[in-house]
């Protein structure tokens, strides 16, 4: 099963250190190896929003969210199931610190 | 609530199990004992985080929990070494776990000791599905319901399975390490190839099975990408994880709408899912760097590249690919990779390439009933426009395969080759229409009015083999005695003699029947088993519309040699035989106690096991049988053997089975023994266990 694992930003998120960059990086590294982390990145602040209503398209500058709502990061992450999901965002949220996130299950073509 | 906390323990397990089993094997140095602290851990988690709450580090509690059971032991009996006394005394004098530091080894440490469990549980000298069903327990945290799930098996015989596996380690004492030498190219063989079975148990899933079977690729890429992160200098370990990335990227493209399976160069390449792509690309490259000469999962997984390379079908490098087939033929040459390669040369160089090596691949007994030989080559024969040597080779394919939506496919093409060849104009099948085929002589030949009806049922058999084996619609002429020889040693290869006679005789009587319908018009009558004269004979034309015409007939047994049969019923077996018996060691004595007793009494074996321990009169050295009449008697060495094997009870069969009889099937009452549960040892088990200790039957063990 597919999650994604989304990170809010907040406005008194405190700033990486060293230290926890390279607790971040070797996490990352044994997900990935393992097959558990799929993709990850984190997401421009300063975006375009499109808005599609009766035919018509509108495109602007975007998404001017509240800094504590705006997604700053993702994870595609390969699980057994929703529990083993949770568990290694609790492991994630170990090394980064204080914040918020969601996680969401994404649908494939077989389901 | 606690259903949550259930499957968050279940998730943990699975996450852990690995580590915490590999840490505790180094410990106590038994894979079983180090299993039950393991399992103690678990329990011991189902019963307190429902209540007080999963902890914030739970891989490090139940290693803790484990590991002091497993100290408190080691203690009792006098087993702690030095490191563990430390660990053992720094336990004692905290109050709580967490935040503790109970792990005594480092994190290589614990990984080296996960990399050796996959040794030690995928150890060869352990079949082939237990180290499955052991690999699935211990590394991936399965419970044995779920593995019995996934491969569609009972619980029991997965649990079983596992007993007996890690029985054997212990009795062989498999050491906990990791092979180097010599020793090591099989032993990571063995691991790869049960890795690679999980998978392909999982690749065979169906939309509609279980999904804990469908998972069960998942689990394999999880076992791979751990076992290559655990040994990364291992190009064959990369080279697996490769494969298997690739072959799951594909997952979503291979079936169709109604479940038919869609082959490679059909597949919609939107489906194959890139990130896996990627994922087996990045394995591969790894795989090269490793810098030792391409194994067969490397080469395979080469193959898989070049089909992700290609953006369609078309695009596709086949001679990169022929060439990749012949590296992997040097190492692994089996029929089917030879069967792989004779369609890339096709891709790659034109059928004729294909199909001079795929028909070398006909006699194999490997490939016998596998339905892809007679696919290839149809697929070869219609290219090459030979369109009714292609029809039947689908038609062979399409009864060869059990997969029904493959065998509309292939029995589509057929029908599409037969259109084919009766539009060709000047094809052998237009100047053959009056030959005859094998079903058509067959039906016959089995309706000629002076067989019994007995003889006709055994004959039809035989008849029936041999259509159901190379097709109704084959010519006779086609029809070789190489052939039948082939189809004979693998049908009643194995038989007794007396079958393999009966059905040699009625292909000889066959064979006699065919040269008796007439010989061909214009020439000498051929002799029995051709000669100078077929030739002619062939080309003097067709012959009487409708008979058995174009070569001369051969005699079709000519591969068959007649079977001595052995004379006699029952032959008692020799005296010296049965003296040797008895001095055997390694007989259980509930069998030394029948066997003595059927040889003693001269009694049937069925009413032997008859006897129930109520009716016995020990001292007089007799038993009353509860089938029959009349007393079953005995001689001094029996006289020695029941009471240890009666032990006391006062009731129920004298001679029980090994396990208490399973829930779905209780057997009648006076079957079952009241005190063990335990039923009565039946004909057929006991027939078993003799025969395979000494290759007779137990009847023979009567003298007189």
């Amino acid at each position: 099963m597919r999650f994604l694992m989304t990170t809010r930003g907040s406005d008194d998120m405190t700033p990486p250190t060293e230290a926890m960059y390279a607790e971040m990086a070797a996490f990352i590294e044994e997900m990935t190896q393992a097959g558990v982390l799929l993709a990850t990145g984190g997401l421009d602040p300063a975006g375009t929003h499109i808005s599609s209503s009766a035919g018509e398209i509108t495109v602007t500058d975007g998404p001017f969210t509240e800094a504590k709502e705006a997604i700053v990061s993702f994870a595609l992450i390969e699980a057994r199931s929703k529990e083993e999901a949770i568990e290694l965002a609790r492991r994630f949220w170990k090394v980064v610190g204080d914040g918020e996130g969601d996680i969401q299950q994404v649908f494939g073509p077989e389901d | 609530m606690s259903g949550d906390t259930h499957r968050a323990v279940d998730a943990v397990w699975k996450m852990e199990s690995a580590r915490i089993v590999a840490g505790l094997v180094r410990m106590v140095g038994d894979v079983g004992e180090a299993e039950e602290f393991a399992q103690d851990a678990l329990l011991a988690a189902l019963e307190q985080w429902p209540r007080a709450g999963v902890p914030d580090n739970p891989g490090a509690w139940l290693m803790a929990v484990a590991k002091r059971r497993a100290i408190d032991r080691l203690r009792r009996e006098k087993r702690l070494d030095l490191r563990h006394e430390e660990l053992a005394h720094d336990l004692a004098t905290r109050q709580d776990t967490a935040g503790a530091d109970l792990d005594a080894s480092s994190d290589e440490e614990v990984s080296d000791d996960v990399l050796r469990l996959m040794f030690v549980s995928c150890h060869p000298a352990l079949s082939a599905e237990s180290r499955v069903a052991l690999t699935l327990r211990l590394l991936g945290g399965l419970r044995t319901e779920e593995i019995a799930r996934a491969f569609l098996v009972s619980e029991s015989t997965i649990a079983q399975r596992v007993v007996r596996a890690k029985r054997t380690l212990a009795a062989l004492r498999i050491p906990f390490e990791v092979p180097v030498g010599p020793d090591r190219a099989a032993r990571l063989s063995s691991v790869l190839e049960v890795v690679y079975l999980v998978f392909n148990e999982g690749y065979a899933a169906s939309a509609g099975d279980d999904w804990m079977r469908q998972d069960l690729c998942q689990e394999a890429l999880r076992l791979g990408r751990l076992l290559a992160g655990l040994a990364p200098g291992e190009a064959e370990a990369h080279g697996l994880v490769a494969l298997m990335e690739l072959q799951a990227s594909r997952a979503a493209a291979r079936t169709g709408p109604s479940g038919e399976p869609v082959a490679l160069h059909e597949q919609n390449r939107g489906r194959w899912d890139r990130l896996l792509i990627r994922r087996g690309f990045t394995a591969l490259l790894r795989a090269r760097s490793c810098e030792a000469p391409p194994g067969p999962y490397v080469l395979q997984a080469a193959i898989a590249v070049c089909h992700a390379q290609a953006r369609t079908a078309e695009e596709t490098d086949w001679r990169q690919i022929a060439a990749l087939y012949a590296a992997l033929a040097q190492v692994l040459p089996t029929p089917v990779v030879q069967l792989n390669r004779a369609v890339a040369l096709a891709m790659a160089h034109g059928p004729e390439a294909g199909l001079a090596l795929a028909d070398t691949l006909v006699g194999a007994p490997a490939l016998k009933g596998y339905h892809r030989l007679p696919s290839v080559r149809g697929d070869l024969l219609a290219r090459l426009g030979r369109h009714e040597e292609a029809r039947r080779e689908f038609e062979r394919a399409a009864a060869l395969t059990l997969n029904v939506p493959e065998r509309t496919i292939l029995t589509r093409r057929a029908a599409a080759c037969a259109d084919l060849a009766a539009r060709a104009p000047g094809t052998a099948a237009a100047g053959q229409g009056a030959a005859v085929t094998l079903a058509e002589a067959a039906i016959a030949f089995l309706a000629r009015g002076d067989l019994d009806a007995a003889t006709v049922r055994s004959y039809r058999q035989t008849m029936n083999r041999l259509r159901r084996e190379l097709g109704d619609d084959i010519p006779l002429s086609e029809v070789s005695s190489a052939r039948v020889a082939e189809i004979f040693t693998g049908a009643w290869g194995d038989a007794a003699p007396a079958t393999w006679n009966r059905h040699r005789g009625a292909v000889r009587s066959f064979s006699t029947w065919i040269a008796a319908q007439g010989a061909p018009v214009g020439g000498p009558a051929p002799g029995p088993r051709g000669g100078p004269d077929r030739g002619q004979a062939g080309e003097a034309g067709g012959g009487p519309p409708g008979g058995l015409t174009g070569d001369a007939p051969r005699d079709l047994a000519a591969g068959l040699e007649r079977r001595p049969e052995p004379r006699g019923r029952t032959r008692p077996i020799d005296r010296s035989h049965v003296e040797a018996l008895w001095r055997r060691p390694d007989i259980a004595p509930r069998e030394r106690a029948l066997w003595s007793l059927l040889h003693e009494s001269g009694a049937g074996a069925g009413a032997v096991l008859s006897l129930n321990v109520e009716d016995l009169d020990l001292a007089g050295m007799r038993g009353k049988a509860a089938t029959g009449s009349g007393w079953i008697r005995w001689c001094s060495g029996t006289a020695e053997l029941i009471p240890h094997l009666v032990a006391g009870r006062r009731r129920g069969p004298l001679f029980l089975s090994d396990r208490r009889p399973g829930p779905g099937r209780p057997p009648a009452p006076a079957d079952l023994c009241p005190e063990t549960g335990r039923r009565r040892l039946s004909y057929e088990r006991a027939e078993y266990l003799f025969k395979r200790a000494t290759g007779h039957t137990l009847n023979q063990l009567r003298t007189r």
